[in-house]
């Protein structure tokens, strides 16, 4: 029956499991360390709905789903840690059969897995590394910063790879295996020993064997010492992941009784938020996405996260005399930086969670120290005092339906939606014109609407994002009552950001609706007939998906498909839907003063690069922000709202 | 130093002009939705203040003169961390007699006082009178020094950056005196952190009843309209620039504004 000859060569064998406790010891101490600091952090439940939990980790940890957006990195991914789980089981097999002598190692078990699969999945783990290798150290891509570490791995892993082939074409040689050619790659390195003696071949198999086994003990010390780790911590990371919904990043505060309010220290984050520190690859994927950082501003999502994980592992992280993060580990520019645009979280391979974190680290520096920059200070005195972010406004909110038949609540019975128009909508004066053409177009299709007119105030999105949680509560509070007494349960705006507000931030406050994008609505009314296109628009039009449409709320089809219906002919841009670029307006960033290079230029710039002549968006700040950016960029072009393209095009004669 | 800051609760001047409306009978501003502020110059003098206090030491303590709901502007100068708040209340809405005011203030100051330093915004954002302080000085017998800035304090010197019409100038003057302050980029008022503002919700305010004042001896509004102004757009016809330039001096002479 085919098998081998086990532990050929070598007397004293046992002592590998001596060897092994060892290792095992420096690596438990090494996790050791690790945990005792994450489970510092803030309780937080991350271990519910097990079998959702696995089935992500089995997705995106052992499927590669977010490792493979990248194709070239997945792949070599794929071939190292599957070529290492293959050898992992390979070794087990050994142990079993020779020391448990329980013996499966032999017949076709023996021939096409042990042999075989053995082998080519050693040879792929080869592969991967030196495509690992050569995209580290020949393409550099910007996302990637190497050290001497990265070195030490490649070296450890590429040694226990070649000495496990050298050691089998060896034994191969020095014992005649009449099964060797169903080791292909220890088959061919056998060849190469062909004219050494038997005595050269045993002392070179002898010496090899330790070295292997001390190469291979060695590295799994290192594990948790090194990036390595990841190996754990990320599919731990996966299983752990928010399993809410996308728009629900933030957690409210219970103002009266926390004892701090967002994040001082470090350990005033949540033992997750610390754990995902020690989870990151350093890929840099999410800074290749992150719009503050395309424009040279003062972020990068990555050293974000990194330099908590420094701090988390070299400063004191016990007492009340622990350190400030802000200040001593991460910049305050760099909070204030982020548009909360979610690009980074969703690039993420193992689902660290950055933007959360940036708004706990901004909620101490708004509500404890009063610090932020003063034109976000304006605007929540603003907030505070008026209702909306705009100081000085010329506009009332029932200006832009001066001379429009639109019906107000109160004085409207049995209205079915409600028409939440927003501030920027309503104050705006561009962007009345937004507010106008969807209600001619509620009114062609005959819905039963209503708006709050003057008792519409701002849903508080500015102030949660912004860092100012009491406040926000504040304002939830009171629109949940103003909305409760008109009994509202339909809700329809034509401003993402009130949409994200609604449907995953009100909820935790007791304001349950069901909430639609004027996108989404407007396409059912197409879609039933209520409205008909009489005018085709025959314009190429680019679509900017709003972050808080799209990868908030997952609505990336409704605006395309009403473009197309309206005859537009739609022309993407390289980054569009879940990979879209932020126009540089959320987070309360359209109330902060830029530096560096403006993100809405950036968009800009791609949209106009598309060559189509129309750009359009279905948000109010996206469209502040791309009708600027644009001016700058190419006359001409136009920057339209879904709703006003889709008033052009259902026009009666 | 024991410091008092006269602050003034008044319709948000910011709002849109088409949500400012008027009712000419009752010759006054109607509030309607609108909100409720601190007068911008009063605030700028809380936070000269406040810094004044921060620097070296003093107690602070704020007075409005209003109906009720002025507590609410009371609150928000506790939050920005006055120590304490008189509300000088009346029953019905103060009027625009700038010189009763400040009568009722200097009352309420005599009692509580005295004052080593009394400071007022230079001029409140709804009248713009800039009445009050000088009055009040007048009031109490104190020296007014007006349009300050910041104010540092060397040993026992205190000294007043003040603008004037020719730039700015320091001075140094003894308290007890008054001062109105005008808003500078130092002296933006702060933003109260969240547990400042709780703080003021739960601190006791007092009241003071002032009833209802008899009407005003000094001033009487004849009549309140908003101006109403029409704009009439004319386009000059010509070929030439130079014809154009000819017509509208003629235009201009016409309607004599040349």
């Amino acid at each position: 029956m085919p098998t081998r000859e086990i532990y050929w060569n070598i007397d004293a064998h046992a002592l590998i499991y001596l060897f092994f406790a060892m290792a095992l010891v420096v690596f438990g101490y090494g996790i050791y360390i690790r945990y005792k600091r994450w489970v510092k952090g803030r309780d937080d439940v991350r271990w519910d709905q097990l079998k959702t939990r696995l089935k992500l980790v089995n997705r995106y940890a052992l499927g590669h789903a977010r490792i493979l957006t990248d194709r070239y990195s997945g792949i070599f991914h794929l071939f190292i840690l599957f070529g290492f789980i293959i050898l992992f089981i390979g070794t087990l097999v050994v142990m079993v059969h020779a020391d448990f002598n329980v013996h499966i190692m032999q017949g076709w078990f023996y021939l096409y897995f042990q042999s075989l699969t053995l082998d080519i999945f050693g040879l792929l783990a080869i592969i991967g590394i030196l495509m690992a290798m050569v995209k580290r150290y020949l393409f550099k891509p910007a996302r990637l910063n190497t050290s001497i570490y990265d070195g030490v791995i490649f070296t450890a892993l590429l040694a226990i790879l070649i000495t496990g082939f050298l050691l089998e074409g060896l034994r191969i040689a020095g014992t005649n295996d009449p099964w060797a050619l169903w080791s292909p790659v220890g088959y061919a390195v056998s060849l190469l020993f062909a004219s050494m003696s038997q005595v050269q071949l045993e002392f070179w198999h002898g010496l090899l064997w330790w070295s292997h086994m001390f190469l291979a003990f060695g590295t799994v010390a290192y594990i948790p010492y090194s990036k390595l780790m990841h190996m754990f911590s990320a599919p731990a990371n996966i299983f752990f992941q928010s399993l809410k919904p996308k728009g629900q990043i933030l957690e409210p505060i219970d103002v009266e009784t926390a004892e701090t309010l967002g994040a001082r220290k470090l350990t005033d984050l949540t033992w997750k938020q610390m754990f995902e520190l020690d989870a990151c690859t350093e890929c840099g994927r999410c800074q290749d996405v992150c719009p503050a950082f395309a424009a040279d501003q003062p972020l990068s999502p990555k050293n974000f996260i990194l330099d908590l994980r420094n701090h988390m592992h070299t400063q004191a992280l016990e007492g009340e005399e622990q350190p400030d993060v802000v200040g001593l580990s991460i910049k305050a520019e760099t909070l204030w930086a982020c548009t909360t645009c979610r690009a980074c979280m969703e690039a993420c391979p193992v689902f660290v969670e950055h933007v959360p974190s940036i708004i706990d680290f901004r909620r101490y520096q708004v509500m404890e120290l009063a610090e932020f920059p003063e034109t976000m200070q304006e605007a929540t005195r603003s907030l505070e005092a008026r209702g909306h972010p705009y100081k000085g406004t010329q506009a009332s909110r029932t200006d832009w339906y001066r001379d429009l038949e639109v019906p107000e609540m109160a004085n409207s019975s049995d209205v079915e939606y409600l028409f939440w128009v927003g501030c920027s909508a309503a104050l705006d004066e561009r962007n009345q014109k937004i507010a106008r053409a969807f209600a001619e177009l509620l009114n062609r299709a005959q819905v039963s609407y209503a708006v709050l007119g003057s008792e519409e105030k701002c849903t508080g999105d500015p102030a949660r994002r912004m860092g100012n949680e009491y406040l926000f509560e504040m304002m939830a509070k009171e629109n949940i009552e103003v909305l409760d007494s008109y009994e509202v349960k339909k809700i329809i705006t034509v401003c993402p950001h009130c949409l994200n507000t609604f449907k995953n931030d009100y909820p935790q406050f007791g304001g349950n609706y069901e909430v639609k994008h004027h996108s989404e609505f407007l396409e059912e009314l197409l879609e039933a007939g209520h409205l008909n296109i009489s005018k085709e628009l025959k314009d190429s039009i680019t679509y900017h998906d709003p972050c808080y449409l799209g990868r908030y709320n997952e609505v990336y089809d409704e605006p395309r498909l009403i473009l197309e219906k309206s005859g537009g002919e739609i022309k993407e841009m390289d980054k569009h839907k879940e990979e879209s670029f932020c126009c540089g307006a959320g987070g309360g960033r359209a109330f902060a003063e830029e530096t560096g290079t403006r993100i809405n230029h950036l968009r800009a710039e791609q949209a106009v690069d598309t060559g189509a002549s129309v750009v359009a968006t279905s948000c109010p700040f996206c469209m502040t922000m791309m009708e600027d950016g644009v001016k700058a960029k190419s006359e001409g072009v136009k920057v339209l709202d879904i709703a006003e393209l889709l008033a052009q095009a259902t026009k009666k004669e | 130093m024991k410091i008092a800051v006269c602050i003034k609760q008044i319709m948000d001047p910011e709002i849109s002009p088409r949500d400012f409306k008027i009712d000419a009978d009752a010759k006054n501003a109607v509030l309607g939705k609108n909100p409720l502020v601190i007068s911008t110059f009063d605030e700028n003098a809380l936070e000269v203040a406040l810094q004044y206090v921060e620097k070296n030491s003093g107690e602070i303590t704020v007075f409005t003169y209003g109906v009720a709901k002025s507590e609410d502007a009371l609150r928000k100068a506790l939050a920005m961390k006055a120590d304490n708040a008189v509300l000088l209340e009346s029953t019905k809405e103060a009027g625009w007699d700038s010189y009763q005011t400040g009568k009722v203030l200097a009352e309420g100051l005599k009692k509580h006082g005295p004052f080593d330093l009394v400071f007022f915004g230079r001029q409140a954002g709804d009248s713009d009178a800039g009445i009050v302080g000088a009055v009040v000085a007048e009031e109490l017998g104190l020296p007014l020094v007006s349009f300050v800035t910041t104010i540092n304090q060397k040993d026992d010197k205190v000294f007043f950056d003040r603008v004037t019409d020719e730039g700015r100038e320091r001075v140094e003057a003894s308290p007890p005196l008054a001062v109105t302050v005008t808003n500078d980029e130092g002296n933006t008022p702060r933003i109260p952190k969240v547990k400042d503002i709780m703080m003021a919700n739960r601190k006791q305010i007092s009241k003071e009843s002032v009833g209802e004042l008899p009407a005003s001896d000094f001033m009487e509004i004849i009549s309140l309209d908003i101006p109403s102004s029409d704009v009439v757009c004319e386009f000059l016809d010509g070929n030439e620039p130079a014809d154009k330039v000819n017509r509208l001096v003629e235009k201009l002479k016409e309607s004599k504004v040349l």
